[in-house]
């Protein structure tokens, strides 16, 4: 069952896409692509589902996508509020905080439940088998080798999506919008961000080894 | 009306990419006057910050924003469809915005929207003089916006200023929209606040005790609100999407 996957794409906040996709993804290891948060209404709601799945067997993988660290940056203040608010930071602020008041920072400091903080602290820069790589932004086609932040998970590296592009492995990521709100499917490169919480798009899961979709 | 050379000049100030390019406001519509801004809108393909050249304001919008704003019938894709003279348009945008276009059957949701904005222009003289700029040009967008949603339930036919304040008989804005710009001082802006709140009958006192504060709460019901606070928090800085890229982690 370890060898059944499920890689999810950019979810954005929305927790019912979220419910709905992990009732049918059946019994296999998660490995879901970052940006959990943002944009969307229900990122914290999104944050308490994501929890609760935590101690599924097998583990669930959860990676990190620039948006749990742009979060985590604005936390601890090395994000300021409006670079924050610019990557779409105004609904997770909202969803812990409700109303605010003065001080926004510390509000959301004080707001967030510690498990969550924890969580988006926890999440990994990515997972790889020998077959494959799946990081948020896809590894950089000049330099497939390297597996550091800012290449994997702050990145933005528009040519993978030329169709030739063949790497050692199959790179699974997310973070691109696919405006068509279907996933991108390259020679070696899967894209699952199809806009959910966004442009309204699904929520997208490829199903490995079969190599289907699902979407919700 | 423009000449070749000013279009040049015009497209030299122009920050690439862009899909098409047009310019609107009192330059198309040719009853521009010697201090009035060029006003210009930047088609691009993707999110881009507004900015500003001298005189030049290039406001930029995708073209699936800006099918959004036309379909909804938006006081600005009005405007566009209404005036906008294609510098650049190989892809026919404009064609396509003004098929996509649908006439409201008012401007009411405009006009509370403008009122929700009241607080942003709660500022003191020392906070005013840290944003001349921004709080200025904020003043002046929301008198002519409510200005424009007013004169057009009452009959008016085009975006002119002159036009829209003899439908309204409304001189005194004229006076206050020019004080505005000319004197730049915060005399100037209190009065012209003073007649927001006397158009509107909004209150600009903010309740909450930070804009940043404001902005989160405003952004749940009114993206006007939001956007104009973010731009007047960033005070003419252009937004970069790398900011992440120089935090440590």
């Amino acid at each position: 069952m370890a060898d059944r996957l499920a890689f999810i794409g950019d979810i954005h906040a929305d927790s019912f896409r979220l419910s709905t996709l992990l009732g049918n993804l059946g019994n296999r290891r998660l490995v879901f692509l970052g940006d959990y948060i943002d944009h969307g209404p229900n990122s914290r709601e999104v944050i308490e589902v994501l929890l609760e799945i935590t101690n599924l067997d097998p583990n669930p993988i959860f990676l990190s996508g620039n948006h749990e660290l742009g979060l985590l940056a604005f936390l601890s203040g090395r994000l300021s509020f409006l670079e924050y608010a610019w990557m779409g930071g105004l609904s997770t602020i909202r969803s812990y905080v409700g109303k605010a008041n003065e001080d926004v920072r510390s509000e959301l400091v004080a707001a967030m439940p510690s498990p969550h903080f924890e969580f988006l602290s926890s999440c990994e820069p990515f997972f790889e088998t020998g077959q494959l790589v799946a990081c948020h932004a896809g590894i950089n086609p000049v330099c497939p080798e390297s597996r550091e932040l800012p290449e994997i998970v702050l990145g933005r590296h528009p040519s993978l999506f030329q169709n030739d592009l063949r790497f050692s492995k199959l790179v699974i990521c997310g973070h691109y919008l696919q405006a068509t709100q279907t996933p991108f499917v390259g020679d070696g490169v899967i894209c699952l961000n199809t806009g959910c919480g966004t442009i309204g798009g699904p929520l997208t899961a490829l199903l490995y080894p079969e190599m289907t979709f699902l979407q919700a | 009306m423009f000449t070749a050379e000013q279009v040049r000049e015009l497209l030299a100030v122009i920050r690439p990419p862009f899909t098409a390019l047009f310019l609107y406001g009192s330059h198309a519509r040719g009853d521009a006057e010697e201090a009035s801004d060029v006003d210009v809108l930047q088609v691009t393909p993707t999110h881009t910050a507004p900015y500003v050249v001298g005189r030049i304001n290039v406001t930029c919008y995708t073209f699936e924003q800006l099918l959004r704003l036309a379909r909804s019938g938006g006081l600005f894709a009005r405007h566009l469809v209404e005036e906008a003279l294609a510098l650049a348009d190989p892809q026919d945008v404009l064609g396509s915005l003004k098929s996509a276009y649908v006439v409201p059957l008012g401007y009411d949701g405009v006009k509370e929207e403008v009122c929700d904005c009241a607080p942003l222009l709660d500022v003191a003289e020392p906070q005013f003089i840290e944003n001349v700029e921004g709080l200025n040009s904020l003043v002046s967008y929301l008198i002519r916006t409510y200005l424009y949603a007013a004169a057009f339930d009452q009959g008016a036919r085009s975006f002119a200023m002159g036009h829209v304040l003899d439908v309204l008989g409304q001189r005194r804005a004229k006076i206050a929209l020019s004080n505005v710009r000319s004197q730049r001082n915060f005399q100037a802006f209190a009065v012209a606040r003073a007649l927001f709140e006397e158009l509107t009958g909004a209150t600009c006192e903010r309740l909450e005790g930070s804009l940043e504060a404001f902005i989160v709460n405003a952004s749940a019901h009114n993206n006007l609100a939001m956007i104009l606070g973010l731009r007047l928090l960033a005070r003419g800085r252009p937004f970069t999407y790398d900011a992440l890229q120089d935090v440590e982690f």
